[in-house]
């Protein structure tokens, strides 16, 4: 016998089907290879149901060879897959199917990210333009949101419906916003307007710097409603006046 | 709560039922690193099920039988969930899976030689020391045999002398093993050091497609074999009442279904006679 490491590695190197292995290594061999491929699955359940069993096994054995998990917590593994995905073939078939893996993977952040109190919109009641627009709105930390020049978020939504039978949106950009309410995932699709209030918020900007820079972009769009959305949507953790920083 | 006798293996889909559950000394055991996570609806339900129930927290990815130590981050993550849970029972395998980066999903094979002893007991320690209390080691089902200094219930007992653990005897693995490598397993469960026993997982099993009934799989997707209750009815002669936890991670039936698989154990546990109803 020789030493542990040694042996770890052959053992390791006979799983990845390198050298003369016992036939019952093939034991080992599966059960690995299916514990990554059931948590892909689980992870990108999406994606999973579109293209299929027999194309999902295909594209995720491929995945799993060249980035086996890191870590044995397999609740989160495959991060990377929607990237992945947008630089295989299958992409010139669907066109959206990294958006969706996207999706799939922001709902996982959601779905697992920490717990925090979210902002109750008839708390700001009595607040006038002026403190609203020196306040700051941080999002909550499980708010994920995407947009994408392809409706990804229109065909991922439609697929939460299991008895959906056909699909056809309608071929724009579009955004999606996943929110945590009451530890329940709500999912909404989102038009530019919101998007960039998000991104603003995320990155820092003040109520009126967001709300200034998203007139100045879509000069059409009803910022009122669009913030309303936002506030609405469990998006965010609080307000904070700069008056109260 | 009751004295824990015989427990079930938490699924989410279960959660309702579980909840609401009346049966004395139901239990509920989780694997760790499915709520290893920051927030959110897992650890809600989790939460939920230990106010009303023991939990039990069964590790399946510190590779206490590597080279390596246990990841920092991974030891962290399940320090918080004991210290959060306050589970009555922590366990994991004398296995291993973690290489440099790269973890496999699955429990791979220890060879029992005396430095695969020094590193287990190096892990165990280290482990028990990060979460200041005892946890339990499982023995494996086995495939292949592998070099070995020590059988394996003396090798579990060295173990357990070396660091203080205990020991969770899955007799389903204790019956798998000894099919397959050819030994017997009424005589391995006679070895070992029934005192250092903490729990008791029993489980379905299933014959390898291609080797048929010399090759038997540990696959939890079944219920329980006859002979694996032998086994259970055997070691409980031998240990006396411990934990049963009863196993089950494919073809899922319903609660209720489960739940008479497990009452199968209390009725062992209790020295009952099972009457269907």
């Amino acid at each position: 016998m020789p030493d542990l490491a040694t042996f770890q590695r052959h053992f390791v190197d006979l799983i990845d089907g390198y050298g003369d292995a016992d036939p019952l290594v093939s034991i080992y061999r599966n059960t690995s290879l299916k514990g990554a491929l059931d948590a892909l699955a689980d992870n990108y359940p999406t994606v999973a149901t579109i293209v299929g069993h027999e194309v999902f096994v295909r594209l995720a054995l491929a995945f799993v060879g060249e980035h086996p998990p890191g870590s044995p917590v397999l609740a989160v593994y495959g991060v990377g897959f929607a990237d992945w995905l947008e630089h295989q073939p299958i992409m010139g078939d669907l066109p959206y199917l990294s958006g969706v893996a996207l999706i799939d993977r922001l709902r996982t952040e959601t779905s697992m990210a920490p717990d925090a109190d979210l902002l109750d919109p008839a708390r700001l009641a009595g607040w006038d333009v002026e403190k609203w627009s020196r306040s700051a709105a941080p999002l909550h930390p499980a708010t994920r949101f995407g947009w994408f020049t392809v409706p990804a978020p229109s065909i991922w939504l439609a697929h939460l419906d299991p008895d959906t039978a056909e699909i056809a949106p309608e071929w724009r950009a579009e955004g999606i916003l996943l929110t945590r309410v009451d530890h329940e995932i709500v999912a909404r699709r989102i038009g530019a307007a919101e998007h960039r209030i998000l991104s603003g918020l995320r990155l820092g900007e003040t109520i009126g710097e967001a709300a200034a820079a998203t007139a100045k972009l879509y000069p059409h769009i009803d910022i009122a409603t669009a913030f309303r959305t936002v506030l609405e949507s469990g998006a965010l953790s609080s307000l904070r006046s700069k008056e109260f920083q | 709560m009751a004295h824990p006798t015989a427990g079930v293996a938490f699924k989410p889909q279960y959660f309702d039922e579980a909840i609401a559950a009346s049966a004395a000394g139901l239990w509920f055991e989780v694997h760790a690193e499915n709520y290893m996570v920051a927030g959110g609806p897992r650890l809600a339900m989790l939460e939920a099920l230990r106010a009303v129930r023991p939990l039990s927290l069964h590790g399946v990815g510190l590779s206490l039988g590597g080279t390596e130590r246990p990841d920092r981050d991974h030891l962290a993550a399940l320090k918080h969930l004991v210290d959060r849970f306050q589970p009555f029972l922590v366990s994991e395998h004398l296995a291993w899976s973690r290489i440099g980066e790269r973890c496999l999903p699955d429990l791979l094979p220890v060879p029992r030689t005396r430095e695969a002893l020094e590193m287990v007991t190096r892990n165990i320690n280290i482990v028990q020391d990060a979460l200041g209390c005892q946890i339990l080691i499982e023995n494996p089902a086995h495939y292949i045999a592998l070099g070995a200094d020590w059988d394996e219930p003396d090798f579990l007992c060295a173990i357990a002398r070396q660091t203080g653990c205990g020991l969770l005897i899955d007799v389903n693995n204790v019956a798998v093993a000894a099919n397959n490598l050819g030994y017997d397993a009424e005589d391995y469960l006679a070895a070992l050091p029934h005192a250092d026993i903490g729990e008791i997982h029993i489980a379905g099993h299933s014959m390898d497609p291609a080797f048929g009934a010399s090759l038997l799989i540990d696959s939890h997707d079944v219920p329980v074999s006859d002979s694996v209750w032998r086994l259970l009815e055997t070691l409980i002669d031998f240990a006396g009442d411990r934990p049963v936890l009863l196993e089950r991670d494919g073809n899922v039936p319903s609660f209720g279904d489960l739940m008479a698989e497990r009452n199968r154990a209390v009725a062992i546990l209790t020295g009952k006679v099972l009457v269907d109803a």
